[in-house]
């Protein structure tokens, strides 16, 4: 066994992943090769200092129980329309700051102080995260009720939610070059508000 | 006998709720270790987690192999972590380590016992993962944030264990260039 073939199986040995011939090539090399059995031991110290690195991440504190309680939580599809509602709500306030910002005549965080466009973008973070919620539990009641409808049907509904999903897509990617830009994050909203209204229709017609 | 994993995923697709928070317990840490890597933002993780475990609770009465739950999650994530990650990735490879101490990329929770040296060594490292080309990162990331074992990151990224033990060496070694600096001093 050569030094480059060892290496390149000395994290899978350190961690006892190699099969008994695999483990006893790279151990006869180590017992021939100094620069190797460095190298083990460089690999060690590496692999330490990486779970160290890991260990300085977490979430604030309660975040983890709120994720858990969030997702968790045993949701009826029939409940999507609460998420839709707090998203309508969000998309009201947002629509009403950007009609206050467009009387001014300039662009939405032109016309406000730096943190109120962070409140601004928070909204449109809730709404989005609220639509998402919406179509997730939608998207669920479908996918679970799609065997049973005819597949024609199913390509044709499909096709539709492709459609608003691109949209969506777009929109998003455009949010992302221009985070403050209401027409862009109109787009976004009409987007979800359609790909909500399409899935609404095919679940109530299930 | 304790309950195998399988069949908590399978008590959690029934809508057991105690399992599903059982699962997202075994799991938090790990996922959030792969997000963060891949993302190389703190503020914005907690969302991905977020995202991350809600289109598995979504999606889970999908999986058809309960053995095989933990390498799907991970690929939620990993398609979580691609669709929202790449702009802080993006931002995050232009910053500068030297300077970047008070910047959105610095630890908002300093641990006085952590001397400065170590503060610029792991921004190194976060650096060093955001220059990675994405297979690399992914690779690596799972490998050693994730603590993943090889034929798992395999399954995963649907690469051969030949490609997988490769990107990690490869990602490894340009890691060290990055960190090298700190780990002298």
């Amino acid at each position: 066994m050569q030094c480059q073939e060892t290496v390149t199986e000395l994290d899978a040995y350190l961690t006892g992943e190699l099969d008994g011939s695999a483990r006893a090539r790279v151990e006869r090399h180590l017992g021939e090769c100094a620069a190797c059995r460095a190298e083990l031991e460089f690999l060690r110290k590496e692999n330490a200092l990486y779970r160290e690195y890991a260990s300085t991440m977490e979430i604030p504190n309660g975040a983890a129980d709120r994720i858990a309680a969030a997702s968790g939580r045993p949701e009826s599809a029939a409940h999507w329309w609460r998420w839709a509602a707090a998203a309508a709500v969000l998309v009201a306030v947002i629509l009403s700051w950007r009609f206050f910002a467009t009387r001014q005549g300039e662009e939405v965080a032109g016309n406000f102080g730096e943190g109120q466009t962070a409140e601004f973008r928070l909204h449109v973070h809730q709404a989005v995260r609220s639509y998402e919620q919406a179509v997730l539990l939608l998207q669920s009641s479908y996918e679970g009720k799609k065997k049973n409808l005819d597949p024609a049907l199913v390509r044709e509904l499909d096709r539709n939610l492709s459609v608003a999903g691109a949209a969506v897509a777009e929109c998003t990617l455009a949010l992302e070059k221009h985070p403050n830009n209401p027409q862009v994050i109109e787009c976004l909203l009409l987007g979800y508000e359609k790909k909500v209204g399409i899935l609404k229709q095919i679940t109530e017609a299930l | 006998m304790a309950e195998t994993e399988a069949e908590i995923v399978q008590r959690a697709k029934q809508g057991d709720h105690a399992a599903f928070s059982l699962l997202f317990e075994r799991y938090r840490r790990p996922v959030l270790g792969f997000l963060f890597g891949m993302t190389g933002r703190r503020d914005s993780t907690e969302d991905l987690l977020q995202e991350t475990v809600s289109r598995a609770f979504a999606l889970l009465p999908k999986l058809r192999e309960e053995s095989k739950f933990s390498t799907w999650l991970f690929g939620i994530a990993r398609n979580v972590a691609r669709e929202k990650g790449r702009k802080t990735l993006r931002d995050y490879a232009a910053t500068d380590i030297e300077t970047s101490g008070t910047d959105m990329f610095s630890d908002p929770r300093p641990d006085p016992e952590t001397d400065a040296i170590r503060q610029q060594l792991y921004r190194a490292i976060r650096k060093g993962f955001a220059v990675l080309d994405e297979d690399r990162r992914t690779a690596l990331v799972l490998r050693v944030l994730a603590e993943k074992r090889y034929q798992e990151i395999a399954a995963i990224t649907g690469w051969s264990l030949a490609r997988v033990k490769i990107e990690i060496h490869r990602a490894r070694i340009e890691m060290r260039k990055m960190m090298e600096p700190y780990l002298r001093m």
